[in-house]
């Protein structure tokens, strides 16, 4: 509008009078015409897509030139970018889950160490209930390795039944491990493991190498009793504070 | 005067026959039987496809504080209640996971956790002699299961030394409610199991990212959820979420560890308190029948004296004097019986007392762990549903709603 009001503004002057000035006018109103009209035809800037926070300082530094963006390709770019602004947002969940995964294994460190310390103090009662609730579990013979190399459990007292065959006690005890209702693989491998290690638990006072809360054995059936045996004959003393223990475990489900 | 003499002679034998009754019921408790039987636990013996496996979350329990009647008020203490919650449903857990017929099985610190099935329980009564619990079985979609209740009495025997460092008193109960489970379970077949898992999945993905699958899973007029449609196994925003569900499992799994250890802390105390309870709980209960009995009798006998007192009969007379210091006795003799209970009952109370400020303290330790580790969790999973939806947002091409929750956010 502009444009054509001085275009005719400037018509009403004679064009005999300066043919050179009309020729300047033209060409000027032309040039003008032409920066009108490209300048209405260059695309306005688009709304930025929303970036992580970590990304907008990045894309406010990047150079002027990438702003000129060829308007052929502007479809092209704005595509690329959603599909970097995505990778980004990837990287930064990806980022969050490593520290949240650092954050749960400190805490079940925690935790962890409260239940071993709890496990260390109060004489292996507590784990030993808490691992053979329902009577078919397979943490019997967790107790005592709770305790094996900690001070205070020493050796138990060698009793006169005990050590005359040594090969035949391991054997024995071998044997009646693998009759035992719960004495399955895992079982004998533990405690063939455990087998150069230490002592029991420390709930077994003994009275002739008998754990005082281990009855007389007159009502124990063959496999009981095959157990009972193989304890007695069991010079290693962790080995001997298992087959007790499976002993004890073997009477509980009867 | 023949008729007056046999009369007399009459009512002096029923009079003596009565009187002998009621001492010889007075003074002869009955002898108390009590019948225990133990339920094995049922092992699942079948393979079960991973894919059917489902996870069960037990609830702490609810201690049941408002169902207590004016005698269990009395002897209850309500952070001992709360405590027994805690370890109850630890447990149960612990039986669960033994029978071997389910995915993750863990105590659960609320319901908000998505898991595939609910357990949530009620302590009805706990003394150490007899433990009744209900219990209430819920589905991911939100179907229930059922609703029973449980109740065992220990036997004597349950708290010798070297029995109970093997097994709960009260393991058949948890054993019981573990069968029952099982055999529910076994109503459901393949197709069933799994879409209780896949609609576990969707509740979680919907949390996370409503806007991706609000239209998954619907609740029909009984609020049963239902799957309307499932999402491509490669959809990218449900495979962020299966990302972030592992996390969630490793919440779990921590708020494991903080009940194991709370039992393990609580399980000495705990035991003891039971054991002597037991022991308390017999003796009110024996001492309460013998005041009963000695005081009802012995009433019964002064007035059968103060009538034998009105006879003709000089014998009769004389029975009925004797009648009457005897029955005198007999109150008084229930009169102290009552007494005797009465200090038994606040050695109930005061072990309780005992009980209570060992674990209190335990279980404020345990509820601020839980608590904590849960608000971090929560806010973390609310970093993650924004992030989630803003991804969201962009690959649908809908980049202005995430211009306009930046804009709120700031």
């Amino acid at each position: 509008m502009l444009y054509s009001c001085t275009f005719v503004s400037l018509l009403p002057k004679p064009a005999s009078q300066q043919p050179l000035r009309y020729v300047l006018l033209t060409g000027l109103l032309l040039v003008l015409f032409l920066s009108g009209c490209k300048s209405a035809s260059t695309p306005t800037q688009a709304p930025m897509p929303a970036q992580p926070q970590s990304q907008a300082s990045e894309s406010q530094s990047q150079p002027q030139a990438q702003k000129d963006i060829d308007p052929g390709s502007a479809s092209t770019s704005s595509a690329r970018s959603d599909e970097e602004i995505i990778a980004d947002f990837d990287a930064e969940l990806d980022a969050s889950i490593a520290d949240f995964d650092g954050m749960i294994l400190d805490e079940r460190a925690k935790a962890e160490a409260i239940e071993a310390s709890l496990g260390g103090d109060d004489g292996g009662a507590n784990s030993g209930v808490l691992g053979g609730d329902s009577g078919g579990d397979g943490s019997l013979f967790e107790d005592g390795d709770i305790y094996e190399g900690l001070p205070g459990y020493g050796d138990f007292p060698e009793s006169a039944d005990q050590g005359d065959n040594e090969s035949d006690g391991q054997q024995a005890s071998n044997e009646s491990a693998s009759t035992t209702p719960s004495g399955d693989a895992s079982h004998s491998e533990s405690a063939a493991e455990s087998n150069t290690s230490s002592p029991g638990g420390p709930e077994t006072t003994r009275r002739g190498g008998i754990p005082e809360d281990i009855e007389g054995g007159s009502d124990d059936d063959i496999v009981a009793r095959q157990i009972r045996e193989a304890a007695l004959k069991e010079k290693d003393p962790a080995l001997r504070e298992k087959l007790w223990d499976e002993y004890r475990k073997y009477k509980n489900q009867q | 005067m023949i008729n007056s003499a046999r009369a007399d002679s009459v009512r002096i034998n029923s009079a003596v026959c009565v009187l002998i009754s009621l001492l010889l019921t007075a003074c002869n408790a009955p002898i108390q039987v009590k019948s225990t039987t133990y339920t094995p636990l049922q092992l699942e013996n079948k393979e079960i496809a991973e894919a059917e496996l489902l996870d069960l979350g037990v609830l702490a329990f609810d201690p049941g504080l408002d169902n207590l009647s004016d005698e269990q008020a009395d002897i209850v203490l309500p952070a001992v209640r709360i405590a027994e919650g805690h370890y109850l449903a630890n447990q149960l857990t612990r039986t669960l996971q033994d029978s071997a017929a389910w995915g993750a099985v863990r105590v659960l610190p609320s319901k908000e956790v998505v898991t595939d099935i609910y357990v949530e329980g009620i302590i009805l009564h706990s003394d150490g002699e007899k433990l009744t619990l209900g219990v209430t079985v819920t589905d991911t979609s939100g179907r229930q299961w059922y609703q029973r209740s449980y109740s065992q009495t220990a036997s004597k025997y349950a708290y010798e030394r070297r029995k109970s460092l093997q097994r709960d008193p009260f393991q058949g109960l948890f054993n019981r409610i573990a069968n029952d489970l099982i055999d529910f379970r076994r109503t459901l077949d393949g197709k069933q199991a799994t879409t209780l898992r896949n609609i576990s999945t969707l509740r979680f993905a919907r949390d996370f990212s409503p806007e991706a699958f609000d239209e998954h899973i619907q609740a029909n007029r009984k609020g049963v959820l239902d799957i309307k449609r499932l999402p491509a196994t490669n959809d990218p925003i449900l495979q962020r979420i299966q990302r972030i569900r592992e996390r969630d499992y490793l919440f779990v799994d921590t708020t494991q560890e903080y009940y194991d250890a709370f039992s393990l802390q609580m399980e000495a105390p705990y035991q003891s308190w039971r054991t002597q309870n037991y022991d308390e709980i017999l003796a009110v209960r024996q001492l309460k029948r013998q005041s009963r009995e000695r005081t009802i009798g012995g009433i019964v006998t002064v007035i059968a004296g103060i009538v034998a007192a009105g006879s003709n009969s000089r014998a009769t007379r004389t029975a009925g004097a004797v009648a009457i210091g005897s029955g005198a006795l007999l109150v008084k003799s229930g009169l102290a019986k009552k007494g005797q209970a009465q200090i038994h009952i606040e050695a109930l109370a005061e072990l309780g007392q005992s009980l209570e400020s060992e674990v209190e303290p335990r279980t404020v330790t345990l509820e601020d762990q839980t608590i904590t580790l849960s608000g971090n969790v929560q806010a973390q999973y609310q970093q993650w549903k924004q992030l989630l939806q803003k991804i969201y947002a962009l690959e649908r091409g809908t980049p202005a709603d995430i211009s306009d929750d930046e804009q709120t956010s700031q």
